[in-house]
Order: structure tokens, then sequence, then C-alpha cells
């Protein structure tokens, strides 16, 4: 393990932004496992020497994590259906029920993005990586990663226009 | 130029703005104790071994050299005198 490490801070940095980015297409209980599995992969990519701090920020290489653990539980979701808990019967105090609602609208209309388009979006949601830093991870230019965002605004406003009208 | 979008970022507000439950971070951070605490156990547990490997090893190399041939080990078993002091044992077998 790399002693010099502050896992605290490191964490405490990461960890919201990461929960952030699994909200995008997850629930806030399925967001908080995928973060948690993020972090032990991260602590074994760490510990194993895999990552070089010459190559790049830890940051960008703890997205990169999670963009194939995102990718995995998307694959597994499709098979087994994840429930979202706003419409499970778990019980829930009235705000956090509000909270999941909002989420679960936001999250239904971004669920009926491209998938690239998806990924694009959960990278941009929180700033913390630039267009050419998601180009990397996607593998793709940074001019695509912004007429994807593009489209994917012009899809958003056109689907919560869509749910708003209904309600 | 700025890269970020006014109104992507007013749609994706409730996201932005999603509030983690108290504890959340702080049971991230103990998972990672965990994990780091695991990793160090598991490395101690890995020296120990490769020590006692390589002493073992040793050991049989020296016991190799001291005993080259069964010939020897029985001329020293030969003289083997259990009232003598092991230094008049070595005296008798060189």
């Amino acid at each position: 393990m790399n002693d010099s490490l502050d896992w605290d801070e490191i964490i405490a940095d990461l960890g919201p932004a990461l929960y952030r980015f699994f909200l995008v297409s997850f629930d806030s209980v399925r967001a908080d496992d995928l973060v948690q599995e993020t972090i032990i992969r991260l602590l074994d990519k760490v510990r194993a020497k895999k990552f070089d701090p010459n190559r790049g920020h830890l940051r960008m290489y703890a997205f990169g994590i999670a963009h194939f653990v995102r990718i995995e539980s998307r694959r597994i979701s499709q098979h087994h259906e994840y429930q979202d808990i706003a419409m499970s019967d778990v019980p829930l105090p009235d705000e956090a029920l509000d909270r999941e609602r909002t989420y679960g609208r936001l999250r239904s209309a971004i669920a009926n993005l491209s998938e690239v388009q998806q990924q694009v979006l959960s990278f941009y949601l929180d700033g913390e990586l630039s267009l050419q830093q998601i180009g990397v991870i996607l593998e793709i230019p940074a001019a695509t990663v912004r007429s994807h965002l593009h489209r994917a605004k012009e899809a958003l406003k056109t689907e919560l226009i869509s749910v708003q009208t209904e309600r | 130029m700025s890269e970020r979008d006014d109104e992507l970022d007013r749609l994706l507000e409730p996201l932005k703005n999603a509030q983690l439950s108290p504890g959340q971070v702080a049971r991230w951070q103990a998972l990672a104790k965990r994990k780091t605490r695991a990793s160090v156990i598991s490395r101690e547990w890995g020296t120990r071994a490769l020590q006692m490997t390589a002493a073992a090893f040793i050991g049989f190399v020296l016991g190799a050299l001291v005993f080259k041939n069964r010939q020897e080990f029985q001329q020293v078993a030969s003289n083997f005198d259990s009232t003598a002091t092991i230094e008049s044992v070595y005296l008798k077998s060189n």
C-alpha cells in the first residue's frame, strides 16, 4: 500500500463525487454500494502498484475504475432489474421520499438517452473532470464529448417537459 | 471558453445537489481503513512465511555441506561417545 496517501482525505474528497456519478444511473442505495465497490478496487489497484502517479491523477484513475464498475453494474441490472427504492416497499421519511422521486424522474429521463450520452452526463455532472479528461476515459475526442452533451441536454429538456405536461 | 453549460447544469441540479446521508463518508473511510489494515496484516504474514522458507532452505544447504555424504556422517556417529565432550568427538573425527 502506498503509505504516503491519506485515504481519509482522498475518500472525503472523492466519495461524494463518485456517489453523484453513480446517482445519474442508479438509486441512492445502489449508488452507495457502487462507491464502495470502486473504493475497494481503487485500494487493490494502488496496493498492486497498478496506479502510476506520473501517468495521471488518482482522481481520474478512480473515475476510470468507476466507469467500468458502472458498465458492469448496468450489465447485471439488465438481467436482474434492480428496483428503484422510491418504488419499493421500504418506508422512507417524507423528505427522503421526495428526494428519491425527484432523482427518479430525472433518472427516468436520463435512462431514455443513449448509453454514451448517459456516460458523458455521469462524468460531466460534478464538474470534476474537463471535457478533455472525459474524452480520455471514454476514448473519444473532446469535441465529441461536447456534442454528446448538447444532444443529451436537448433530449433531457424534451423528456422532462413531457413528464411535466403529463402530471 | 467555459466548459459548463448553464442550461444543462440547471436540468441536472437535483442530482448535483444530492445530499449524502449522515455518516456515509465515514462508512467509506472505515471501509478503506479495514482494507488497508487487512493488507498490512497479509503483508506481514507473507514476510514471515518467506523468512521461514528461507531459513529452512539455508538449514538444508548447511546440513548438506556439513554431512556431504552418509559415510562422513556415520564416521562422526561412530566416534561419538556419550561421556565425551563435543571437542573430543571432533578431534577423533579429524
